[in-house]
């Protein structure tokens, strides 16, 4: 059996929850190897900027080492880290948000601090090559979408969950779930509509 | 109509864009800049709480907010009244108060 496989096992494993939980550095270390990139994947598909998403996967894994007495494993360890990374996630977008309201006291103010950007275009980085000027498109539509559609349709499309894995996370049901995408479908071809229409030789 | 159909076209395109998309992977020295920021944040928090739960901090601190206290109550109490007296002739004297102002029209242009 090899490593993976092993960590793998383990994970789900309640004596790898109860190392976990005892402060088991290697046990964490390992689901660090085994859940970083879903976690990057995930934040990265909603905040859309690298620096961000790899910011939002520490600040996960610092959030679960700390919080691992209060998880009962109730959920599982997929449902709880991808719980905090949606989380974070949407922290992160509200903050940008918030400091894209009030940029404009940063020069008032006097505040060195840099101010947030937008993303401009984002390209996932396992977007096909020959579908990059498209996903571009998209991925800009995607942020006009309300916060719940947004999260639904990336863990959806980018992360490749499943409607009731997607509902676990966002602690809904499964009809929820399917409800949000079918919205964000219906905004997101509006939202490509308008965008062709005026921009017709693209 | 070709136009609208171009259109129909390009948002398919861009909706199945994403199918078959990879995951992104994370930076492999990831672990290493987790560990360092829990370090950091172990320092200075625990550096705080230590200091913080000495006996002798915790006390002085207690002392410190009840002498506050003790002194703000006793400052209240010791306000002359002469002075309060002093102050309310003065105003009435000038008619600070508002409602003067509006009954004599000042207010208006």
């Amino acid at each position: 059996m090899g490593l993976k496989q092993a960590i793998r096992k383990n994970v789900t494993d309640p004596q790898f929850i109860e190392l976990l939980r005892k402060g088991d550095e290697t046990a964490f270390h390992q689901l660090v190897e085994d859940w970083k990139d879903r976690i990057y994947n995930t934040a990265l598909g909603l905040v859309q900027q690298a620096e961000d998403a790899e910011e939002i996967t520490q600040d996960v894994f610092v959030i679960a080492w700390k919080s691992v007495q209060q998880f009962r494993g109730e959920s599982s360890i997929q449902t709880w880290l991808y719980k905090i990374a949606v989380h974070q996630s949407l922290d992160c977008i509200r903050r940008r948000k918030r400091k894209k309201r009030f940029g404009f006291l940063v020069p008032l103010l006097g505040s060195e601090e840099e101010q947030e950007q937008e993303p401009g275009n984002f390209l996932h980085p396992g977007v096909q090559l020959e579908k990059k000027q498209e996903a571009q498109v998209l991925f800009k539509a995607i942020r006009k979408l309300p916060e719940q559609q947004r999260v639904a349709y990336s863990l959806q499309k980018i992360e490749g969950l499943a409607i009731k894995e997607i509902a676990q996370v966002m602690e809904t049901t499964d009809g929820a779930v399917e409800a949000l995408l079918n919205r964000a479908k219906t905004n997101l071809q509006k939202t490509l509509t308008n965008y062709y229409q005026t921009h017709r030789d693209d | 109509m070709t136009n609208k159909n171009q259109v129909q076209d390009q948002v398919a395109k861009a909706m199945s864009s994403l199918d078959g998309i990879q995951p992104a992977t994370a930076n492999p020295h990831l672990y290493t800049r987790i560990k360092a920021k829990l370090e950091q944040e172990k320092s200075s928090w625990g550096w705080l709480a230590a200091f913080l739960s000495r006996p002798i901090v915790a006390v002085a601190l207690v002392a410190t907010v009840i002498l506050i206290n003790i002194l703000t109550i006793t400052a209240n109490r010791s306000v002359p009244e002469e002075t309060t007296d002093q102050l309310v002739s003065l105003a009435q004297d000038y008619s600070f108060q508002p409602s003067n102002i509006l009954e004599n029209g000042f207010n208006q242009p």
